[in-house]
């Protein structure tokens, strides 16, 4: 049995953000429920006041293509980032599509949110190193003061810490649309095929230009960090150079000898910087494969 | 305080008792509904799965408030005694059961699988249940039974009557 808490249903998102700011700081939102849940059981979270977002899915869940950019609700659920078929139409966002298809599981991605699993903001958060590779701004927004815009690169202070204040509400997240000669890779390690914190995770967006040379890259790395982080080596490596064999290999090393993981009960701090490099090496390869040769739609 | 809920396809008004009460503990302590078990109930093992509005969640994850007005489909719902789904059934007939203790929260995700997905390949299915634990099976034989009952409902498994889908 949870300690209990007050709670109110947001009927609307201005009404969201007025109970945030009547009951900050000790107000939580609730949508999904399967960080915040997890939490109370585990004793690591006692809100005094519940808000519930999870009605506001029409006017904050959907996902679509407006411009040159795609825009996320934060109250899509993992399940419907992972079946978009906007974001699998476009050669970079495609890439959290994918990357939501292993996220925990089905029953979870039935009901957690990509919002949820941003502001919950643990380094191994899955759908976080994608959405750095995609460049993701979010979108803030708060009674008091309006909306304002950050990028999810300047959002975390440090372990589970971010620059949302307590009466703001994450309403959406934002990507540039893909340019062209563009591709994006995934993989996700951990202990299971399924249901698995991640060990290490690496997300890789990368354009090629007219020569086959990288354009431009952005790599995302989870669980190697207090936050999830990009790998800053591995890009000056690649940026500007031919993406062939020892590129690719010099950039896996670069990743390894830069991050600092920790050991924990998944795994030791060792094997997670040998993995790193490995997955930089095998994210960079699927993206280039992608950039210079397959059909950027599809599964 | 209380919630309305359309369960097994029956409208209910089932009183909560505090804030955070999950509906897994409504159904079960208020409803009397204990054929949704609790396994750990904190999301990680799948045994109190139900199809919320149709789609299979975790109810330990889910406030009693949240599914005020949902509908709550628990394995009851999809049969029992002498009305058994056809993955019931099946899941007999293959062996898919031994304590018995994940078995309806694996049928209720199975149910939801073939909903949506009336010929799934194998690993489809193990995709479908992969937030269910099972410590008796090894699993095989859950999946030999999703394929049984998945020829069953399409009509390829002979005289049977047509199984009553969700």
């Amino acid at each position: 049995m949870l300690d209990d808490f007050h709670y109110a249903r947001a009927q609307s998102l201005e009404h969201a953000l007025a109970l945030l700011e009547e009951h900050q700081p000790r107000a939580r939102v609730i949508a999904g429920g399967t960080n915040l849940l997890v939490n109370l059981r585990g004793g690591r979270d006692r809100p005094e006041f519940v808000v519930d977002v999870s009605r506001l899915g029409d006017e904050l869940g959907r996902i679509q293509r407006r411009d040159g950019s795609l825009e996320i609700g934060s109250l899509a659920t993992l399940t419907d980032v992972a079946r978009s078929e906007v974001l699998l139409a476009d050669s970079a966002a495609r890439l959290l599509a994918l990357s939501a298809r292993e996220f925990a599981n089905p029953l979870v991605r039935n009901r957690a949110t990509i919002g949820g699993n941003i502001i919950d903001g643990s380094p191994a958060a899955d759908a976080v190193p994608p959405l750095l590779a995609l460049d993701a701004r979010l979108r803030l927004v708060s009674r008091a003061r309006g909306g304002r815009v950050v990028r999810l690169a300047d959002f975390y202070l440090g372990y589970r810490r971010s620059v949302l204040e307590p009466d703001e509400l994450l309403v959406a997240i934002e990507v540039p649309a893909a340019e062209p000669r563009t591709g994006c890779g995934w993989y996700k390690l951990g202990l299971r095929q399924s249901d698995a914190i991640s060990i290490v995770s690496a997300a890789c967006v990368l354009t090629v230009d007219g020569d086959e040379r990288c354009a431009n890259v952005r790599i995302g790395l989870g669980a190697v960090a207090p936050t999830v982080v990009r790998a800053t080596a591995a890009e000056r490596v690649l940026t500007g150079a031919r993406l062939d064999e020892p590129s690719i290999q010099a950039a896996g090393n670069a990743t390894s000898e830069e991050v600092r993981p920790i050991s924990d009960v998944r795994a030791t701090a060792a094997y997670r910087r040998l993995m790193s490099g490995v997955l930089v090496n095998r994210t960079v390869r699927q993206a280039l494969r992608q950039a210079t040769g397959e059909q950027a739609n599809g599964r | 305080m209380d919630v309305e809920l359309i369960l097994n396809g029956e409208k209910v008004r089932v009183p909560v008792r505090r804030h955070s009460q999950t509906l897994l503990e409504l159904l079960r302590d208020e409803v009397g509904q204990t054929d949704v078990k609790e396994g750990c109930g904190k999301g990680d093992c799948g045994a109190c799965n139900v199809l919320l509005d149709g789609k299979a969640v975790n109810s330990c994850l889910v406030l009693a408030l949240q599914a005020d007005g949902c509908s709550v489909v628990t394995l009851r719902g999809l049969g029992s005694g002498e009305q058994l789904h056809p993955i019931q059934t099946a899941m007999i007939e293959h062996g898919g059961i031994q304590c018995g203790f994940c078995t309806p929260g694996m049928v209720i995700s199975l149910a939801a699988c073939l909903q949506e997905n009336p010929s799934p390949s194998r690993a489809e299915i193990r995709e479908a249940i992969s937030g269910n634990l099972c410590r008796c099976t090894g699993y095989h034989k859950i999946v030999d039974a999703a394929e049984s009952a998945a020829a069953e409902m399409r009509g390829e498994a002979g005289d049977r009557a047509r199984a009553r889908l969700l």
